[in-house]
């Protein structure tokens, strides 16, 4: 079992210390691709908290009842996962469309957007995989495997780092909108270059609490 | 034209109303000011050592920006003074023994990839000298550790040789993180080490010369109205607090490494700072806290180049949300949602 500071801690460390847009360099799609407007990075990272938290559950659930009981799970963890994870998103967003249109109209487009994303795969693997998950805290168990509360910590952190950075992310490009970048430049490749340099910052976070 | 008006009885030009004689010029050449009497007294004590990093620093600013604005054919810049202030900022940040070429090296950085790119002074996201420095820290941060108390050619071989070994040099704040990390304790008296960094202090980078320097020169901008005290009081308050509830010397921790330095000269960039008021002391909190943390919990012994940065990159999110009242106006829905 874990404490509530180790907890606390896994929570930081997903969400800031190793940042998944930042300094692991993962999702970086729609981290370029809707960081152009604030609205909708805000939209997206909304989206991402709930897909994430949503797949990495059901991930952790089959992954503890079907595949590892069927000894199945080393070969198939990646098909399984990928359809498991679209699957659901596709439910819910219809199912969000015709009962919370709020809700669908605030993150309902970007939800297919992230079904197939890098980012919600690798997290929903971290939280549900034996060994995947690389932090160094103690507090998997003997095959390397978070508890379905950790895994929901963890996958919450990230998610939440992932909007940091985004809305971040956007606030400095919103910025750059004005800023009289040469023609060669404007666009995606000072985008690019704004995001090596924040992430120059987030090195300096590198190795805090030993994550 | 034929348009017939009758003159105005007086002539109200478009805004601003109210003009000031602070220039972009001016305003630069006060910060040098503030700096030079730190810069000096790192000359005196540390000789032509000190007097070859400024020199490569400033003179590859200055070059970068010519050399930029000539190929792209663009008016000259470098009368602004900003690419001076980026030069002796980096300068001052780096260890006196550091290889000239790496200095060099950063201050292209520093102005090419830190301002210039994003189209010149006003525009950069990012603080440049500590663009610069950050990646000169990052691409050789063990070569400049090694570098403290050797001659600067010998330490590449030398810094082969042994191998990463080790990330921080054996400076008191070090020294403090390394007792820190290993007992707890401290093998050392910190409240003894106050006079040496305050007036005279040889280890570290070039800036960290004279902390009762650094704190007059911050002084005199605050008192000349060129930086806001909120930021470096957030900075420093905020430093001293969180070292003391962790159980250290908080005038030690705000005297030793590169606080004070960053706190007033660094954070308090224009461009790359928030611009509301409450905006700048929740700015300088989050350097401080960050700084902090990176002392107590982080594995270098010293982080305010990170911590800036990181708050760099949050200065505009934080502009949106600190955004002043606009009085006298309706909200709109949209406003209100």
């Amino acid at each position: 079992m874990s404490s509530v500071s180790q907890l606390a801690l896994l929570f930081v460390g997903a969400a800031l210390i190793n940042n998944i847009l930042l300094t692991r360099f993962i999702g970086l799609c729609p981290f370029f691709g809707v960081s152009s407007n604030m609205e909708t990075s805000i939209g997206m990272s909304l989206s991402v908290i709930f897909v994430m938290v949503m797949s990495s559950t059901a991930t952790w659930v089959v992954w503890e009842f079907v595949l590892a009981p069927l000894g199945v799970g080393e070969f198939l963890y990646i098909p399984a996962f990928i359809l498991i994870i679209a699957s659901l998103v596709q439910f819910v967003e219809m199912y969000l469309r015709k009962a919370s249109p709020v809700l669908y109209r605030a993150m309902g487009i970007y939800l297919p957007l992230i079904t197939t994303n890098c980012a919600v795969l690798a997290t929903a693997t971290e939280a549900a995989k034996p060994g995947f998950f690389k932090m160094n805290l103690a507090i998997t168990n003997s095959a390397g495997a978070l508890s379905l509360g950790e895994a929901l910590v963890y996958t919450l952190g990230v998610s939440v780092g992932f909007g940091f950075a985004l809305v971040t992310f956007a606030a400095l490009r919103e910025r750059l909108e004005l800023a009289p970048v040469s023609r060669l430049m404007k666009g995606a490749p000072i985008a690019f270059i704004t995001a090596g340099l924040l992430s120059l910052a987030y090195v300096g976070m590198s190795g805090w609490f030993g994550l | 034209m034929s348009e017939e008006t009758t003159a105005p009885a007086r002539t109200v030009g478009s805004s601003p109303h109210i003009s000031s004689k602070a220039t972009c010029t001016g305003i630069m050449l006060w910060v040098v000011a503030a700096l030079a009497p730190s810069a000096i007294w790192a000359v005196a004590t540390m000789g032509m050592v000190a007097v070859q990093l400024f020199a490569v620093s400033i003179v590859a600013a200055l070059g970068t920006e010519w050399a930029w604005n000539a190929i792209a054919r663009k008016p000259q810049t470098l009368r602004d003074g900003s690419a001076l202030v980026t030069g002796v900022l980096l300068a001052m940040s780096l260890p006196p023994r550091t290889p000239w070429w790496m200095v060099a090296i950063g201050a292209f950085i520093a102005i090419a990839l830190g301002k210039l790119i994003f189209g010149g002074l006003g525009h950069n996201l990012f603080n440049p000298a500590l663009v610069g420095r950050a990646f000169v820290t990052l691409s050789w941060g063990g070569v400049l550790a090694g570098v403290q108390n050797r001659g600067w050619f010998a330490t590449l071989a030398d810094f082969s040789a042994e191998g990463f070994d080790t990330i921080s040099g054996a400076t008191r704040l070090g020294i403090a993180a390394s007792d820190r990390a290993a007992s707890g304790a401290y093998g050392f008296d910190l409240a003894a080490q106050y006079q040496p960094l305050l007036l005279k202090n040889l280890e570290g980078s070039l800036g960290e010369v004279s902390a009762a320097l650094l704190i007059l020169g911050g002084l005199v901008l605050i008192i000349k109205g060129i930086i806001d005290w909120r930021i470096p009081a957030g900075y420093i308050g905020t430093m001293g607090l969180v070292s003391w509830a962790f159980g250290s010397d908080p005038i030690f921790h705000v005297l030793a490494g590169g606080v004070l330095l960053g706190a007033f000269f660094m954070a308090t960039d224009y461009v790359s700072s928030p611009m509301s008021k409450k905006g700048r002391l929740v700015y300088g909190i989050g350097c401080g806290l960050f700084n902090a943390l990176g002392r107590f919990v982080g594995p270098m012994p010293e982080s305010t180049t990170f911590a800036i940065l990181f708050m760099n990159g949050l200065a505009p999110l934080i502009d949106r949300m600190t955004r002043p009242r606009v009085f006298g106006v309706v909200k709109t829905d949209e406003e209100r949602a």
